[in-house]
């Protein structure tokens, strides 16, 4: 039998942990693992057999570290070593006497890759997955009979693993993941948001293993148990190493490992297996413990989760709030704002929301003039780097959905589906293989239909359709559509209606676009809560809208309060303060000039007294008579040493809200054309803080700067300049490693771009230094940055 | 002594963080104003939310000869300073400390949308990530009963940042507290330190010293 098929109905022991043991036995640290498959292959063998006559059903490859980019040494090639460790776990069941794929099945152990994917590290998603198959290939070819991927610390990087083992075999795969004490991976990530993702990517069994001992997972495999619906395995380390006598025991011993591995087996593990320091004898201590526990029946729990790279969401009775502000439709700023790929705009109306209560973001990017694929795979990075709540990914085009479904880190909602064939023939393969929530349209060939029971008839075929690829209910939230009232009297009853009808009687998950309602009516706030309310009392799951409005916050707020979803009233309280709070600060309206605002940097204030002084004065001489006085004052401070980084950064900012405040104003040709300079980070360097520092500043004195991000390679700095014929650029490194790639983009700008000026700095840098590898001009700071740019072009 | 790899995990309220220490990265040196004290206020505040300390040390003998420094079987560090540093010492711990990923989301998230707050989440940062170092010895020393000199890192002096990724395995990093090296030998995540600790020989005068004494870059604007 499959060993997916078998773990479901059984209680499968899998073995123990491989490197304690093989440290055990003679393996000196600093000594590659993987290379005792060929030096010391008996040993690997004799290994593997003990852990068989101690009753593991699974034995995992010696190849835990057996990546592209983990392998150092060039002594054996990854294949020989990937072959050669599933060879040695054949010769150990045959030399048990027992079968392959019957008695015993061989894992093959895919462990981290030793790098972190971006933004966090400087790994590409897809490079992770591209090492990952290549081990994967070999060794499913090889023999192995399913995938173990384990130790994961990181969402992404298991997703980026689970990827590999879909697309590059067909062999079940089990992942397992690393906790820490406090139930979260070293990324972030609680149990529940791994699960939601792994359960997504539909994976065979799932579970934990090393990081703590049996004890320390308990509370852990409690949760897994109440929210899996595929088996959970668990293989806990043997506690904590010490040394005694020279020798490296852990301080939980076999007989107590077994005895807490029998509680956990009662708890409805069907997987029980060990991690660090658990040798045979720890395994067959646990096979003889929980001897005839019967296994327990694996439920389904139809919870409609999302999840992000922290925490995952739960469709349940407090209805869920999906943010929809990152939608071009009908957004000026938003279109400009893409069309320019000034993503920071977008970025902060992310943060708003959130702030504002959303715990879902709809990301929505298209726009005919732009290349949406590519927009919307860097805006779900972006937004996620900035944001932990789980994305709902909203596109009309199934390949730019692929590829954001792809890097997403976690499990996404998806934007939508609807009833016709060809919808579903593209979304549902889609959600098959990358996991997620899709909110199903109730409209066909035929369009939308008018009366209730015909949407709820196009739910219910939607429903249908997406069973036959193994898609759940539970991961199907419909949207029975909000039209417009105004020229429908009957449109909000008929959408009411049918959410009572799919909530009630066909126990599905619901959403609405709630703001449609109110199309071509007046005061639509005032509306739309209203519907809103109504709508939740018959059942709606969650809304998409503006948590911006307040009026609809203040319906969602209240009606928690109300069916007893708000322990205590607490949100209905902490949103009432934050009300009064407001009118408080606004009315106060305190006496402050835009200098001092400026100087002092309070980026709110400067914003809202720019606002009202460009109604009286003309922006032009708001901007010279007192926005650039005022950021000469704090910059002539700054060189004096009476004003300091951090107030120099938040007076920048400041001027920033005012300059933005009065931008509004200006006539496109009345503004000066400002000149372009290039800043990036060079190759191999992360650190790019002094970088963002230097570009706050040049943007503040009106230059328009070319932000190349930090790690950019030589060729694409001269990219940049050659195609906006940039006449500045600004280098930054921070290591003395780097510097080197710093002196090569210099070489090559010289080379190719003679008539560009460098300038460099960062912490390693001098002006000694800066000359011999070639830049025109070395700054010490960032407001010397700012003065050489603006001598450099007067 | 116990030569198996120890890790060492603190929250957020157990580390007291030096915020002159934090001024002084960001070459503040002398009064700020109110609305700058607000805001360093509120930026250490979010930073205790986001922070969680790490560490794993390991002890190890040592063989100290004129420019190479022999730790057990395990790794060799070339380096004259790193020798001096060590001198005299019979063994001597490496450690790995670090304030963890979630601290590079949180500055990379205001490097993005607010960089006043991303440069002064930084320099706490560093300030906390250098407390924790210092916690983290004061606990060797008191559960190895020995007395520690002063910790010497790699790229201190002569000794290779390229030696990282040896004193990075040496203690088992990647897997037990998450640290991980870039190509280019940077460790991720950034507020991480890396270091070497003597242990003193028996007898011998505590000598104090700062780490900017050990250090070369004498022009260097975080000098004490």
């Amino acid at each position: 039998m499959n060993i997916a098929q078998r773990i479901k109905n059984e209680i499968v022991y899998i073995d123990g942990g491989l490197g304690s043991s093989l440290i055990k036995m003679g393996l000196k640290s600093g000594v590659s693992p993987e290379s005792w498959n060929i030096k010391e292959s008996q040993k690997i063998v004799e290994l593997h057999k003990a852990y068989i006559n101690a009753g593991a059903q699974v034995i995992t490859t010696n190849t835990f570290g057996a990546n592209e980019l983990k392998l150092e040494s060039d002594e054996y090639s990854l294949e020989q070593l990937v072959v050669r460790a599933v060879e040695n776990a054949k010769k150990a069941i045959e030399e048990s006497g027992k079968s392959k794929g019957e008695d015993v099945y061989i894992g093959l152990s895919i462990g981290p890759s030793g790098k972190l994917i971006k933004p966090l590290g400087e790994l590409d998603f897809e490079d992770a997955v591209s090492a990952f198959s290549k081990t994967i290939s070999i060794g499913s070819k090889a023999g192995a009979d399913l995938i173990i991927i384990e130790t994961m610390s990181d969402t992404l990087e298991a997703k980026a693993a689970v990827l590999a083992a879909k697309e590059s075999c067909t062999l079940p795969t089990f992942v397992t993941v690393a906790f820490d004490e406090k139930k979260k991976l070293m990324t972030g990530a609680d149990p529940l948001s791994v699960i939601a993702m792994l359960e997504g990517l539909k994976v065979d069994a799932i579970g934990i293993n090393c990081g703590l001992g049996p004890q320390g997972m308990k509370s852990i495999v409690q949760e897994y148990v109440k929210h899996c619906s595929v088996p959970v395995i668990v293989s806990p380390n043997a506690g904590m190493p010490k040394s005694v006598d020279g020798k490296t025991v852990y301080d939980v011993d076999a007989d107590e490992f077994a005895s807490v591995m029998k509680e956990i087996a009662m708890m409805g593990v069907h997987g029980l297996g060990g991690c660090c320091g658990t040798t045979p004898e720890y395994i067959k201590a646990t096979v003889e413990k929980t001897k005839g526990i019967e296994p327990a029946v694996i439920e389904k729990k139809n919870e409609t989760v999302v999840s992000s790279y922290t925490h995952a969401v739960t469709f349940s009775d407090i209805p869920v709030i999906v943010g929809e502000r990152i939608n071009p439709t009908g957004k000026k700023k938003l279109k400009e704002a893409l069309r320019n790929n000034e993503l920071s705009y977008i970025l902060n109306e992310a943060v708003t929301q959130q702030d504002k209560g959303a715990k879902v973001l709809d990301i929505n990017v298209g726009m005919p003039e732009i290349d949406e694929v590519k927009m919307l795979t860097d805006v779900v990075k972006e937004v996620q780097s900035v944001s932990d709540l789980p994305l709902q990914l909203d596109s009309s085009d199934p390949v730019a959905l692929d590829s954001a479904m792809r890097i997403y880190n976690g499990k996404p909602m998806i934007n939508s589906v609807n009833g016709k064939q060809s919808s579903m023939d593209a979304i549902f393969p889609l959600v098959k293989k990358y996991g997620g929530v899709v909110v199903a349209l109730t409209l066909d060939e035929n369009g939308i239909p008018s009366t209730v029971d015909e949407r709820v008839e196009i739910a219910k075929k939607i429903i249908e359709e997406a069973k036959k690829y193994g898609i759940d209910k539970k991961d199907i939230v419909v949207d029975s559509l909000a039209m417009a009232v105004s020229s429908d009297q009957n449109s909000a009853k008929t959408t009411i209606e049918s959410v009572k009808k799919l909530s009630k009687e066909l126990g599905v998950k619901t959403i609405l676009g709630v703001s449609n309602i109110s199309f071509g009516l007046p005061s639509r706030d005032m509306l739309n809560s209203a519907f809103l309310t109504l709508c939740f009392e018959n059942g709606l799951s969650s809304a998409i809208m503006n948590p911006l409005s307040n009026e609809m916050m203040k319906a969602y707020y209240s009606y928690c309060a109300l069916k007893g979803l708000d322990d205590n009233f607490e949100k209905y309280i902490a949103f009432a303060s934050g009300e009064e709070h407001n009118i408080k600060t606004t009315s106060e309206n305190v006496e402050m000039t835009l200098s001092f605002a400026i100087e002092k940097g309070f980026s709110q204030k400067a914003y809202d007294i720019a606002k009202e002084l460009i109604k009286i004065d003309d922006p032009l001489d708001v901007i010279n008579s007192k926005i650039i006085p005022a950021l000469n004052v704090v910059g002539e401070g700054f060189e004096k040493n009476t004003v300091f980084l951090p107030q120099l950064l938040m007076s920048a900012e400041a001027a920033k809200s005012a300059f933005d405040a009065v931008k509004t104003a200006i006539v496109e040709s009345d503004s000066k054309k400002s000149e372009k300079i290039v800043l990036a980070t060079v190759e191999g360097d992360i650190h790019d803080i002094g970088k963002n520092i230097v570009k706050v500043l040049l943007e503040n004195y009106s230059f328009e700067v070319i932000d190349l991000g930090r790690d950019v390679k030589p060729k694409a700095v001269l990219d940049a300049v050659l195609k906006d014929n940039v006449k500045l650029v600004g280098l930054s490194a921070l290591m003395t490693t780097t510097v080197v790639a710093m002196e090569d983009t210099i070489k090559l700008l010289k080379e190719k771009a003679p008539f560009c000026k460098v300038m460099v700095g960062g912490a390693v840098l001098t002006s000694e230094y800066g000359d011999m590898i070639g830049a025109d001009h070395y700054a010490k700071d960032a407001m010397e940055a700012v003065r050489f740019a603006q001598e450099f072009f007067e | 002594m116990d030569k198996t790899v120890k890790t060492y995990f603190l929250d957020a309220d157990n580390v007291n963080i030096d915020m002159s220490l934090a001024l002084r990265f960001l070459r503040v040196r002398g009064e700020v104003d109110d609305n700058t004290k607000s805001m360093l206020k509120s930026c250490l505040e979010e930073f205790l939310s986001a922070v969680s300390y790490k560490a794993c040390y390991r002890y190890f003998d040592i063989k100290v000869q004129c420019d190479t420094v022999c730790f057990d079987d395990q790794m060799k560090l070339q380096s004259e300073k790193l020798s001096k540093n060590l001198k005299g010492c019979k063994g001597a711990f490496v450690f790995v400390a670090t304030t963890a990923v979630t601290v590079d989301r949180l500055i990379g998230k205001y490097a993005k949308l607010q960089v006043s707050k991303a440069v002064i989440l930084d320099a706490i940062g560093s300030s906390a990530v250098e407390c924790f170092c210092d916690m983290l010895c004061k606990k060797i020393q008191s559960d190895f009963d020995v007395a520690l000199r002063p910790r010497f890192s790699p790229g201190y002096g002569d000794l290779s940042i390229i030696t990282q990724s040896d004193v990075l395995s040496a203690c088992d990093t990647n897997r037990k507290i998450g640290v991980t090296l870039t190509d280019n030998h940077m460790m991720l995540p950034k507020k991480s330190v890396s270091a070497i600790v003597g242990v003193r020989p028996k007898n011998e005068e505590c000598q104090k010293a700062s780490s900017c004494e050990i250090c070369d870059s004498e022009d260097c604007p975080y000098r004490e």
